[in-house]
């Protein structure tokens, strides 16, 4: 039952890598590394899980520590962080390329590219 | 003090934020100041144990006879960048915010903290590549650089959770036969696309031909000094890595796909890209094979081409549609670097190759030599040809100057001073590159210069011993 987890991750992670082989529109390729992003984490979060396990807090109330691992989350919580910003700075920089191109298609910028050359 | 490598250049970024020009000026100085501790004060064989943690439970910055070295290499990089690239303001905090970044990735001993200095650099490199109003190769950049991040990731959690612990030292311990590729094959994919191996390494020519002083030679140079370090530390010291036949079989058709990308160009900045590609696509290739006397001819390599293509892009980025006739000084610093890539003797890049062709045939290797040397066929062609290109262009003639509508005469003018102005190579810049370019030429007659360093570093980076003793200095 608990490796259903797993198999969802690796379900997401497809569906990611998918997107960005098969998506055109830039923008929906930045979601698609997003996705991946995301599947990533719930598989890092989900080897970290115990079963019945509690919150890894040392309290008077949890005097037997059948903790999750705490680690894994501690490493999420930082590539979460990593992952907002560098979707952030992506959406930056397809805010340029819209403005210069006015798509963002690759095969319309290959031809505006051609024309100004 | 070893955490003053990387708490220095990041305080001092902080510092910039306020007043942003200042960034540029603090960059130097503090790239100076990392070198003095370097020589003067730290010596190889410390470990530092953030807030006294045991490695294994930890962080571990380790200065070794490996990481050493490299460090030197790397702040004597971004030193030389700082002196000769025109940073604008903001780039000052950024490029402040990279030298941490790079120094903590080659002295960090913990996976998941190599990972967030990986992430840092990442960031920070897709910024530096939009620079000249080039987003969309940085966005191809980012969604490559992103996709080896996660791979990155991927593998420091398969270290966690087969070994306990996210130190490098105890990762060597793991004896999955199972664990041990997979582990590898996420690692190799990040490497693959941050060292630009096609076809992983595809962003590359759109971002470092962006005609920008500062993008080639940071990603370029900075980066990827600081990236094969790590590529070493992980598969010639903790991990064997699987498969390394492949891994050169692919970074050799990378060489050949480079090489005539090269041929084919007509714009010098991605003629010098895929150059680059074929260079540190040779480099990874020699270290798969992990033998002591070819990785100290890949780190040889490594220095030849890293320091020749600093030149060659800075003189690119400064020269726009110019020749040499008016920058003779600039002229000789790119035929020297030129010399040198292709391997010509009394260059640096002579021995580089001969180095390395020679461990190569001991090693009775016979592809890749053969392979070397078709390539440096081809460098040979295109970079001759540039060179006499650019040493018998024009200067203002007539037919350089484009004709324009009456109407619009007067600010097209503006915009020719503004360009000619722009492609004026500042003062900082023909020392840097002339300097460097000499560099080139006495390496070229004394090669030992070079040669001792990088037999050191292939030999302890061979020897996993030293480096867990230092490890195993605090307790598991």
């Amino acid at each position: 039952m608990s490796n259903i987890i797993y198999y969802v991750s690796f379900i997401i992670l497809g569906i990611g890598i998918y997107g960005i082989v098969s998506q055109k529109n830039l923008f929906k390729q930045l979601i698609s590394l997003s996705i991946i992003d995301t599947a990533v984490n719930i598989f890092i979060v989900a080897l970290g899980y115990v079963e019945w396990g509690e919150a890894p807090i040392y309290s008077a109330i949890t005097p037997v520590a059948n903790f999750v691992d705490p680690l894994p989350q501690a490493l999420v919580l930082t590539a979460i962080v990593i992952g907002v910003g560098t979707l952030a700075l992506g959406s930056i920089l397809l805010v340029h390329i819209n403005e210069k191109y006015g798509s963002l298609d690759p095969d319309e910028i290959r031809d505006i590219r051609e024309v100004v050359e | 003090m070893i955490a003053l490598l990387i708490a220095v250049p990041l305080a001092f970024a902080f510092a910039s934020i306020p007043h942003e020009r200042l960034g540029r000026y603090f960059l130097p100085f503090v790239a100076l100041f990392n070198l003095v501790c370097l020589f003067f004060f730290m010596e190889p064989g410390q470990i530092l144990e953030v807030g006294r943690w045991p490695a294994a439970y930890g962080i571990a910055l380790v200065l070794d006879n490996v990481s050493y070295p490299f460090l030197i290499f790397v702040n004597f990089l971004i030193l030389m960048m700082a002196l000769s690239a025109t940073l604008e303001n903001r780039y000052g905090t950024l490029l402040l915010v990279l030298t941490a970044a790079v120094n903590g990735i080659i002295l960090t001993g913990d996976f998941f903290n190599s990972f967030v200095f990986l992430e840092i650099i990442s960031v920070i490199a897709y910024i530096v590549a939009a620079h000249k109003d080039n987003a969309l190769g940085a966005f191809k950049y980012l969604i490559f650089g992103g996709i080896g991040g996660t791979m990155y990731l991927l593998g420091a959690v398969s270290v966690y959770v087969k070994s306990g612990t996210l130190n490098m030292g105890y990762a060597a311990f793991i004896t999955d036969p199972l664990i041990v590729p997979t582990i590898c094959i996420f690692f190799l994919i990040t490497f693959l696309v941050e060292l630009k191996v096609l076809p992983l390494g595809l962003w590359a020519p759109d971002v470092y031909s962006n005609g920008s002083s500062v993008t080639p030679i940071a990603l370029g140079s900075i980066v990827t000094v600081s990236l094969v370090y790590l590529f070493s530390r992980i598969f010639l010291n903790i991990f064997d890595l699987p498969n390394p036949q492949l891994v050169g079989i692919l970074a050799m058709i990378s060489i050949i796909l480079a090489e005539l990308g090269a041929l084919k160009q007509k714009n010098l900045g991605r003629a010098l890209s895929f150059a680059t590609i074929s260079g540190v696509s040779t480099v990874v290739t020699a270290l798969s094979m992990r033998e002591s006397e070819i990785a100290s001819a890949a780190y040889f390599y490594l220095f030849n081409d890293v320091i020749s293509k600093f030149i060659l892009f800075t003189l690119f980025a400064y020269l726009g549609e110019r020749g040499f006739k008016s920058n003779k000084t600039a002229g000789i610093a790119f035929t020297f670097a030129s010399l040198s890539v292709i391997g010509f003797p009394m260059f640096a890049g002579f021995w580089a190759k001969y180095y390395l062709l020679k461990a190569l045939f001991q090693a009775s290797s016979y592809a890749l030599p053969a392979i070397i040397l078709i390539a440096a066929v081809i460098e040979a062609g295109y970079l001759i040809k540039w060179n006499v290109e650019l040493w018998y262009k024009g200067e203002d003639t007539p037919e350089n100057t484009p004709k324009v509508q009456d109407g619009e005469q007067d600010s097209e003018m503006e915009n020719e001073a503004n360009e000619v102005e722009e492609s004026f190579i500042p003062f900082g810049a023909q020392i840097v590159t002339l300097l460097l370019a000499l560099t080139l030429v006495v390496i070229g007659f004394m090669p030992s210069l070079v040669h001792n360093q990088t037999m050191s570093i292939a030999n302890n980076v061979l020897d996993f011993r030293p480096y867990l003793d230092l490890i195993l200095r605090g307790g598991m």
